[in-house]
Order: C-alpha cells, then sequence, then structure tokens
C-alpha cells in the first residue's frame, strides 16, 4: 500500500517515462542520412525513390554549403560592412508543390512519409505534438484534394480564393519565345500599371533576343550596369559558342555574376524577382538566368536597444535576414552550423532562417520545427513576433514559449546548447526555441561576468521578479484582511498617510498601478526625445501631485515604485509583460480573498506555468521535472565546471567540454588533459 | 481543453467558498493599545481602553505641518462600567465612529484590589478565546486604579506607544526586575497543576519617596532594587514603572516580591539571560562591586519525591564581568578573584532561598519547580493524586552556585587612591 503510494508520488526520470525521444531503427537511419559524414556514401548506392528526393535535398545542402564558404570568404574581404546584400539564391519548396508532386508522378513519398512519422512520434508519447495532429493530417487532404482537381467543396479553410493564382503559375514554364515570356511578366506583374518592375529589352552580343527583369530599388544597380548588361550586350559576347540556347554558355562564360541559377518555372522566378534577384530571359530558351543582385537600403548594425549589457558584446540584430545570420556565423565559425532558408508566408513571401548545429542539436527538435514552419498556412508575417505566435504550443497561455532576442551572441550561446534558431526577415529578433524558465531569466551578462558576479546579479534579477509578481497582491492583502500582521509603527504611518484619502484601498491601488503602466506605455508611444524624460518626469509628476492633492498615500507610491523596478529588472520583455499582467490578477485575488488568494493565484500561476511546454519541453525544467544541469538556474556554478549541455534537449554531444577544460589546472592523476568530443 | 476548463474550474472553486467579508479599510479601526481592568461602581468591572490616535509626530512625517518640532503620540482613553469585557467592546463601538480593534493591543493592566479579590477568572481567561486579542498580550498587575494607570502610560517621547511597551518589556530578559508575562501565561497559571501564576507588577510613581531635601543617607545600603513599583525613589521620566511581580495562589494574588527578588526568581528558572547585580565588597563591607552576570548554562534542577517533603536541588552555572570595584582594592588578581566569587555565590544562594521561603508563604510555586517534578510520574491521576502545590509550601531548597568571573573590566589592575591626607 505505502510502496504504492510512494510509486506514485516519486517522479520518474524523463528517460524512463519516454520523455526522450524514441529512436527507431527507420529513424535513427533518417538521421544519420542527414549527417553530412554519411551522405555521401549513400547517394551512389540507393536507387528508391525516396532516397533520390533525398539526393535532391542533400545537393541542395551541399551548394548551400559551398555558398556560406563563399560568403565567409566574402565577409572577410569586407569587414565593413557595406550596404550591398550578400545573399544567395534560395530555391522555395511550398507545400503545395510538393503534394502535387505526390499526385502527379507518385514520386516524393519523402513528405508523407514525413507527416506518417510526425504521427507516429505522437503515438509514441511526445506529448507536445498531439495537438497539432487533426488539424496537420486534415490539411494535408485538403491539399491533396485541391492540387488533384477535385471538388473544392470540402476546403475548409476557405482559401481557395489565394490558391488559384497560385495554381495558374504552377502551370507555366519559362516559354523559349522572348516576347511569350515577356508578355507573361507582364500579366504576372500587373505592367505596365505597375511601374516598380522594369523589363528591360536588349540584344545579346546583337544577336539574340533577351531582357532582364528586376524591380527598381531591391537590387544593386552597379550589378546590372557593370557587371550584366555590358557583358551581354558586348559585340564578341557569343565568340565560340554554337547551337541553339546559350543559356549554358553564358552562364559558363559570359556573366562574372557570383551567384547564378537556372530556373523554368514562374512559380520559382517570381518570388526572386520580388526578392530583389534579376532574372535574365533569354530567347530560344526555355529557361531563364536567375543571378544575385540584393542592394536594397537597410540600417547599420546597432547596439540592442531591448539588451543592453554592460560587459559583453554590443551588437545586435538588424531587419536584414543575411546581415543577421551573419552576425551569428561569426560567432560560431563552424562548419556544423546549417542555416535553411523557408519562405513562411504566402502573400508578402517573407523568408526565416532555420539554423542549428548539425552535430549536436537534437534532430527530432530540427524536425518538429521544420513540421510547424512548413505547414504555415498564412498571407502575412511581418516578422519574427508573428512566427513566434503561429508556432507556439499553446496561445492561451500567459508566459512566452519560444524566447525572443536581439543579441547575435545569445543566439550563438543558444546554437551551441543544441537548441534551433529561427531568424526571420523584417524584425531585429531572433527566436530560440524550445526554452525554459531559466532561459528567459539568464543575460548574457551572467555568463560573461565571473560566476560570483553572475550570481549575485541573477539572484538580485529574481528577487526583483518575485517582487513585481507578489508584492502588490501581498500588500492588498495585509491591508485589506491581516492588519494584525504590519508591525505597529509601519500602521501607523499607514494609517496617518491614508487618512486625507477618499477612495477605499483597492480603488487607490488599482489607480496608481494603472497610472504606472500609462506612463511605461506612453513613455514608450510618444515620438522621439520626450520618450525618456516622460518617464522620469511623468513619475515625479503624479506621484507628487497625487500625494498632495491626497488621491494617494506616499506609502503606496513606494510600493508601485518598487513593483515597477522589480518589473523592470526582468530581462525578457516578454516574461516582464506576463509578470506585470500576472500582477494584476494576485492584487484581484488578493483583495478578494486575503493571502489565502494570493496563495490560491500563486498556485494557480505555478500550476499552469508548471504544466506549460515549449516545444515538447516543460517551462519549469531542471527543476520541476528535475533534470541534470551543470549548476545554471539562479545559481552559476564556475565556467568550467559547467561541463554538461542542458539535458532537455537530448543533444546528440552532451558534453560541453573536455574531462579538464583547463589544461593548465594539473588534473587528477591518470585523468587525461581535454576530451575531443567537446567543442 | 474539457480538462483544462475542469482544472481551471476546479482551482477557482477555492473561492466560493469563501468571500471579502473580513475585508476592511486599514482605517476604519480604532486600534486600542492597552486596556485596563478593575472593580467598577455602577457595574461589576471598569474597563479602560487606550486608543492610539496616530498622530502625525508618531509614525508618518507630517510634511504639511511644517516639522513643529516633536509631540507625544496624541492618545484617546475612554472609560466605562459594564459587566464584560466584550459588552464594554460593543457599547464603545456604538459610540465612536470607528471599530476597537484588538490586533495591536499590547498591554493589559489589572488592578491590584482585583487581583487580590481573585477575579481574573471571571474577567480576564475567558477572553483568551476572543480572536482579536493576542495571547502574546503583556499582562500588569498594577497598585491602584487602572485607569490611572492607563492615563499615565505614555510612550518614550517620539516614539508610539506599542514600541516603548515592547522594548521596556524586553528588558526582563537582561536586567530581570520583573518578569515578562502575557496573555497565554496568565491562563496558564490559573489552570495549571504544576506551577503558579506570576505577572508583572507595576504603578503609577508619584514621586512620594524621592525626598529633594533632607539628611544625607548613612545607614547601609539595601540590595539594590529590593524594593516594589511605586516605592522607588526617582524623579522625572516616565510615571509609570514596571518593577517586582505580583504572586498569584490559583486566580488570587497572594503577596508580591521585590525587583531583587524577581530577579533571583528569574535567575533560578533560567530566564534571565544576563543581568547586573551588586555585591558588597567583602573586604570594605560599605561599598558595592557591581557585576554582570551571564547564565551560561540552564540550571540543573533535581528534585526527590520519595520522601515526605519534596526536596529540590538547584545548581546554576554563571560567569560574570566585574562592572567596578569601588573599594578600589586588586580584586583582579588570581587570588583575591576567588573571594568576589564566592562572596557573589553566597550573595545569590541567599537571596534566592529567601524568595523561595516567601514563596513557600504563598504558597505559590512560581519557580516552576512543578514541570520538573511532573516528569517523575507516568500518568495525570498520580500526578494529581501527589498534589504538588499542596507539598510545595513544605517542600526544602537546596541551592549551588557556580559562579567564575571571566573579564575584569577595562583595568587590569587597581591602583590606590593617591591623597596626601593618607600619606600624612
Amino acid at each position: 500500500m505505502l510502496k504504492g503510494l510512494k510509486n506514485l508520488f516519486v517522479y520518474k526520470k524523463p528517460s524512463e517515462n519516454g520523455f526522450r525521444f524514441p529512436e527507431d531503427p527507420q529513424e535513427s537511419d533518417r538521421w544519420s542520412s542527414y549527417r553530412g559524414k554519411t551522405r555521401n556514401l549513400q547517394d551512389n548506392n540507393e536507387s528508391d525513390n525516396s532516397r533520390n528526393h533525398r539526393n535532391d535535398n542533400q545537393d541542395q545542402y551541399n551548394e548551400k554549403g559551398q555558398n556560406n564558404k563563399k560568403d565567409k570568404k566574402h565577409e572577410a574581404k569586407h569587414d565593413k560592412r557595406d550596404k550591398t546584400e550578400q545573399a544567395r539564391i534560395i530555391k522555395p519548396i511550398p507545400v503545395k508543390k510538393l503534394v502535387k508532386t505526390v499526385n502527379d508522378e507518385g514520386k516524393k513519398k519523402d513528405s508523407t512519409e514525413k507527416s506518417q512519422e510526425s504521427n507516429n512520434e505522437e503515438d509514441t508519447g511526445h506529448k507536445g505534438l498531439t495537438k497539432n495532429k487533426d488539424n496537420d493530417t486534415e490539411s494535408n487532404e485538403n491539399q491533396k484534394k485541391e492540387n488533384s482537381g477535385g471538388s473544392n467543396k470540402k476546403d475548409k479553410k476557405g482559401n481557395s480564393q489565394n490558391d488559384s493564382p497560385e495554381q495558374k503559375e504552377n502551370d507555366i514554364k519559362v516559354s523559349s519565345s522572348i516576347d511569350e515570356n515577356i508578355n507573361i511578366l507582364k500579366d504576372i506583374f500587373h505592367l505596365p500599371v505597375n511601374q516598380d518592375v522594369i523589363i528591360r529589352e536588349f540584344k545579346i552580343a546583337r544577336e539574340i533576343e533577351a531582357c532582364v527583369v528586376f524591380i527598381d530599388g531591391m537590387v544593386d544597380k552597379s550589378i546590372i550596369i557593370q557587371f550584366t548588361l555590358p557583358q551581354l550586350m558586348d559585340p564578341c559576347a557569343l565568340d565560340g559558342f554554337e547551337g541553339e540556347c546559350p543559356i549554358d554558355f553564358l552562364e559558363k562564360n559570359v556573366l562574372s555574376i557570383h551567384q547564378v541559377v537556372r530556373m523554368d518555372n514562374y512559380q520559382e522566378i517570381v518570388p526572386q524577382v520580388l526578392s530583389g534577384l534579376t532574372v535574365v530571359f533569354i530567347d530560344g530558351c526555355d529557361e531563364c538566368l536567375v543571378m544575385e543582385s540584393r542592394g536594397f537600403e537597410k540600417r547599420d548594425i546597432s547596439v540592442p536597444s531591448t539588451e543592453t549589457v554592460v560587459n559583453g558584446a554590443q551588437e545586435g540584430f538588424t531587419e536584414n535576414l543575411r546581415t543577421n545570420i551573419t552576425l551569428i556565423r561569426r560567432i560560431v565559425k563552424n562548419e556544423a552550423l546549417v542555416t535553411e532558408f523557408k519562405i513562411i508566408s504566402k502573400t508578402n513571401n517573407i523568408i526565416a532562417a532555420l539554423l542549428y548545429m548539425e552535430d549536436i542539436t537534437n534532430k527530432k527538435i530540427v524536425d518538429e520545427i521544420k513540421r510547424r514552419v512548413d505547414s504555415l498556412n498564412i498571407d502575412y508575417i511581418s516578422g519574427s513576433g508573428m512566427l513566434e505566435q503561429l508556432i507556439e504550443d499553446k496561445s492561451l497561455m500567459l508566459f512566452p514559449q519560444v524566447i525572443s532576442t536581439e543579441r547575435p551572441d545569445r543566439v550563438a550561446s543558444f546554437l551551441m546548447d543544441g537548441k534551433v534558431a529561427l531568424v526571420c526577415e523584417g524584425t531585429p529578433f531572433a527566436l530560440a526555441m524550445p526554452i525554459t524558465f531559466f532561459d528567459l531569466f539568464h543575460t548574457s551578462e551572467d555568463s560573461n561576468l565571473r560566476w560570483q558576479y553572475g550570481t549575485f546579479l541573477r539572484i538580485v534579477r529574481l528577487i526583483g521578479t518575485l517582487l513585481a509578481l507578489l508584492l502588490p497582491g501581498l500588500w492588498t492583502a495585509l491591508i485589506l484582511f491581516h492588519q494584525e500582521m504590519i508591525p505597529t509603527s509601519l500602521l501607523a504611518s499607514i494609517v496617518i498617510s491614508r487618512t486625507p484619502v477618499p477612495f477605499p484601498f483597492i480603488v487607490e491601488f488599482l489607480l496608481m498601478e494603472f497610472s504606472f503602466e500609462l506612463i511605461r506605455e506612453g513613455g514608450i508611444r510618444v515620438p522621439g526625445i520626450t520618450g525618456n524624460t516622460l518617464g522620469i518626469i511623468g513619475a515625479l509628476i503624479l506621484g507628487q501631485s497625487a500625494v498632495s492633492a491626497g488621491l494617494v498615500s506616499p506609502s503606496l507610491i513606494i510600493i508601485v515604485a518598487v513593483t515597477g523596478l522589480g518589473s523592470f529588472t526582468i530581462p525578457n520583455y516578454s516574461l516582464a509583460l506576463s509578470v506585470r499582467i500576472a500582477r494584476f490578477l494576485l492584487i484581484g485575488f488578493g483583495a478578494f480573498a486575503g493571502l489565502y488568494g494570493v496563495s490560491v493565484g500563486f498556485v494557480i500561476l505555478c500550476a499552469l506555468s508548471l504544466g506549460m511546454k515549449s516545444f515538447g519541453v516543460p517551462f519549469f525544467t531542471s527543476i520541476a521535472p528535475e533534470t541534470k544541469s551543470s549548476r545554471d538556474k539562479i545559481i552559476r556554478g564556475p565556467l568550467h565546471n559547467q561541463n554538461q549541455r542542458p539535458d532537455y534537449l537530448n543533444t546528440q554531444n552532451e558534453k560541453r567540454m573536455g574531462d579538464n577544460p583547463r589544461g593548465w589546472v594539473t588534473s587528477k592523476p591518470g585523468g587525461d588533459r581535454g576530451n575531443d568530443q567537446g567543442r | 481543453m474539457r480538462k483544462g476548463t475542469l482544472i481551471l474550474i476546479s482551482l477557482l472553486l477555492p473561492f466560493f467558498i469563501t468571500g471579502c467579508f473580513d475585508s476592511h479599510e486599514i482605517g476604519d479601526f480604532a486600534y486600542v493599545t492597552a486596556m485596563g481592568v478593575e472593580h467598577g461602581i455602577s457595574d461589576t468591572f471598569r474597563i479602560t481602553f487606550q486608543i492610539s490616535k496616530f498622530s502625525k509626530s508618531s509614525g508618518g512625517n507630517g510634511e504639511n505641518e511644517g516639522g513643529g518640532g516633536e509631540k507625544n503620540e496624541e492618545m484617546e482613553i475612554i472609560t466605562m462600567d459594564s459587566s464584560s469585557l466584550l459588552s464594554a467592546v460593543s457599547i464603545v463601538n456604538a459610540n465612536i465612529s470607528k471599530e476597537l480593534n484588538f490586533m495591536h493591543l499590547k498591554a493589559i493592566v489589572i488592578s491590584e484590589e482585583l487581583a487580590e479579590n481573585g477575579k481574573l477568572g471571571e474577567c480576564l481567561a475567558p477572553i483568551v478565546r476572543y480572536r482579536h486579542i493576542r495571547r502574546t498580550t503583556n499582562i500588569i498587575v498594577c497598585k491602584g486604579k487602572a485607569e490611572e494607570f492607563i492615563t499615565a502610560l505614555m510612550p518614550y517621547p517620539g516614539e508610539l506607544i506599542t514600541r516603548t511597551l515592547e522594548e521596556l518589556f524586553e528588558k526582563s530578559n537582561t536586567i530581570g526586575y520583573f518578569p515578562h508575562t502575557t496573555l497565554n501565561d496568565l491562563y496558564d497559571g490559573i489552570k495549571s497543576s504544576y506551577n503558579a501564576l506570576i505577572l508583572t507588577y507595576g504603578a503609577v510613581n508619584k514621586e512620594e519617596k524621592f525626598e529633594s531635601d533632607g539628611e544625607f543617607f548613612k545607614g547601609e545600603s539595601d540590595v539594590p532594587g529590593n524594593f516594589n513599583a511605586g516605592d522607588i525613589p526617582r524623579k522625572g521620566g516616565s510615571k509609570v514603572e514596571l518593577f517586582g511581580s505580583a504572586v498569584f495562589d490559583g486566580e488570587k494574588m497572594k503577596g508580591k516580591l521585590t525587583g531583587f527578588e524577581t530577579q533571583m526568581l528569574l535567575l533560578a528558572r533560567g530566564e534571565l539571560i544576563r543581568g547586573p547585580f551588586s555585591i558588597t565588597d567583602p573586604e570594605k563591607p560599605e561599598l558595592m562591586v557591581p557585576i554582570d552576570i551571564k547564565e551560561i548554562e540552564n540550571p540543573e534542577i533535581m528534585i526527590d519525591l520519595n520522601e515526605d517533603k519534596p526536596k529540590i536541588h538547584v545548581k546554576l552555572k554563571l560567569e560574570g564581568d566585574i562592572a567596578s570595584i569601588q573599594s578600589g582594592i586588586n580584586y583582579e588578581t588570581p587570588e583575591k578573584m576567588t573571594i568576589i566569587e564566592d562572596a557573589l555565590e553566597q550573595h545569590l544562594i541567599k537571596g534566592i532561598e529567601i524568595t523561595f521561603e516567601k514563596c513557600k508563604e504563598f504558597k505559590a510555586d512560581v519557580f516552576n519547580f512543578g514541570t520538573t517534578a511532573v516528569m517523575q510520574f507516568w500518568t495525570i491521576p498520580e500526578w494529581e493524586e501527589y498534589n504538588w502545590l499542596g507539598k510545595f509550601p513544605e517542600s526544602e531548597l537546596k541551592v549551588e552556585v557556580d559562579f567564575t568571573i571571566r573579564r575584569t573590566g577595562k583595568l587590569l589592575k587597581n591602583k590606590p587612591l593617591f591623597s596626601l591626607e593618607d600619606k600624612k
């Protein structure tokens, strides 16, 4: 009996409970094919369809890998950031296309395999995913039906109007006649009404009709003026060429552009034009050349404004995707850092980059994030903020489930821990996942400083957080219900200060808390330089005159001010906001039922946040459930002792450093001087 | 989703069994800081409430007042005759705009007459049940009228009365001229079968013992503190003083212990952590040697119940510092140190024995020897049959004191006074 009871309450380690991702042979096989090392061996031997498809993907990887290297060199040369874009051409693989080809050719089993696999995962206890299961399969079915030309009646999502023009584009291949191509382009880009898109017609070597298509303002003009048109229009351009279609010849011999890709489908071409690439159409060829030429105006790298630190890097992300990835790559100079690009919104074609360490990150996490991102079916995403809301586990939950950071060094450390980062065009923030409470609670300064200082700062921050969350509620409870708990002299001063106040306590308190929120919100919204001063002046004037007008008592202003300061210490903006909201809930609970109410409210808050998961990882992992950790929660141990990656991520490589990370310290007799496993 | 809703409902359910009935604005109360009980004229009891007005000078900073100097805390005193405490509370509540609140009550004052007539059980013991009054409230037995005592009870300038009282009662542990007694002790003392009740004794000092003019004192000094509240020859300061203790048998007050006797009592009970004692100089009896004493171990009490009369053996272990030597004799030297040690030991043994004899007269075991004796009984009926409180007056006490001097103060050696007269 007792033993049975005990079993009920004893926490089972995650590994016993099936928390660790199961690795059935099929999957692990699949995983290993992801890895760069075994890739080439398999390429030659496999002949079945799914493998072929994978090989396609891998070729893409390889291509990207090369590109990355190019970029690195390029970057090294141009260390002062010039405004020209150094990007690459992304081949988008929209969901629709994949599914269509499945139906048409019976090929590409991979995508269906993928969804089945994800279903399997759900069955084997990966609870974080189960919620999406039904929706996902449903949407897949829907898409199949749409694309196979069946009736659209069952389309529950009501997005058929968006799908039809796309479908039209699907069918359109590049014609070998230049005139026809120009007509199609005019049709697609609504020329001549739309004046942004420029189609420049010319003749290659005075012989072959051709045209370049680009969007004014998105391209770096020098690429077209100096490196495209002069070379193509050179009378000797086609010297040594024989045959019908010169596209191969031009790509290899004439165009001195660093990235050129051949495409034949308008569905692929149009997004490239829209994102600032230049396309060359040549008469007589049913392909076109897509050249990298992005060169739009962008903001320079500046100090991160939301996550300032005293000791540490002072670079923040910008709105530009390429710059952001470069910033990360400059910190993680390793070939295992993989960047995958994905178009995440349908209409405004925003690109997001998925970053992870190939040899560290758990592939299940990567797959899950890919699954979520790929399944998005939305017209407009403006940046990481919207993306975060679309991929998080539970949208009803108060606390953030994905961390959004402005600092490349934080993203780099997340990547090295085995997390996955999503960098999105349009906002100077990167997302990292899965996260726990402690990721939201830490700053990059904690690990930059010596451990004593880091720990001290964290304790200060913890007290600040608790004050911001609990102080208003507790104060309400004390004043309204538990006057006996207040020391008499404090009681005296409260009574005296409250004598002229005409309102009930709770009205007075909410008034003050709300005014404080007004100051904060007003301080952000007010334009320009006024914003900085508004906060201080507003608080001073409001507080001082509210007291002298007899509207609030001075003791209350102290409480509100301390609460405000406490919430400023929370490093993550989303977490700070959720604490600010929870604070009002606790005030309500306190006003309703005193300390009892506050404790019930706190228990509810704890229960909800303990049950919350971020990509399958419970929010308070490493405390509840308890996992192995190298002392990096509130108290931070010395750096050389933190030799483990977070246990809950189940990384491929759990050790962060060798057995003796400080080689100069004589290790134990017989101990080795380092372990090459750790990076 | 449905599961979540269920959880949410079950979490919110606790709130439906409660309500905000207990919620009160902090300014709705009149905080009673002291309360007096004595015989009434028009009804059984006369009850006095001292209510703090929390005036500006006492707590908050009066910014609009312009800092008009330090005023004493303003008090409101309401006295009324009533049949019981709670009926008095409700009648007063009906007459003032605020509600009496006893959460910050610091002292209950009982008049000596009421205590001597044995009315404690009727009047005070029942209020232990009353939710607002804490069991830690201090109880004082006062000489004369309780109303007078409450009226004279004023805070130290610039302080709140509650703080003054708190700090005053703290002195019990460090000086020991009066015991620190609470409502809980009172209730316990009245009902207990193994110890008797002892309460703090207080009085309004009317400065009768202080003679400003007259002949100089010629006689031999008494032991310091060998008097009761109201008899202290002093002038100025607080009108109210706490000194000595009132000893009860059951709910009836039997007599008083002086300040010195109370000190001895607390020492034997192990409640005096440290305290100043003065002994007469062994070599020059007209002069005093004050010594600071620290009780380093709890007293060891052994009680022999085998014979007719209970035999009590108390062992005290003390150490102390010499505070001053009036005579200038070199008691610091190791040879002479023992003289002082022996003298103090004798002094304390004598003091405790005198106190013990006095308590035997009162038939009150205020030494709490009963709590040790009770350990020798297996069942309560056996203990009750033995009737400890009845046997206590016949008991015999043997006191042993082990005293060592730790430090001799800031002087290492005393040099004799230099005077020309002596040289001649």
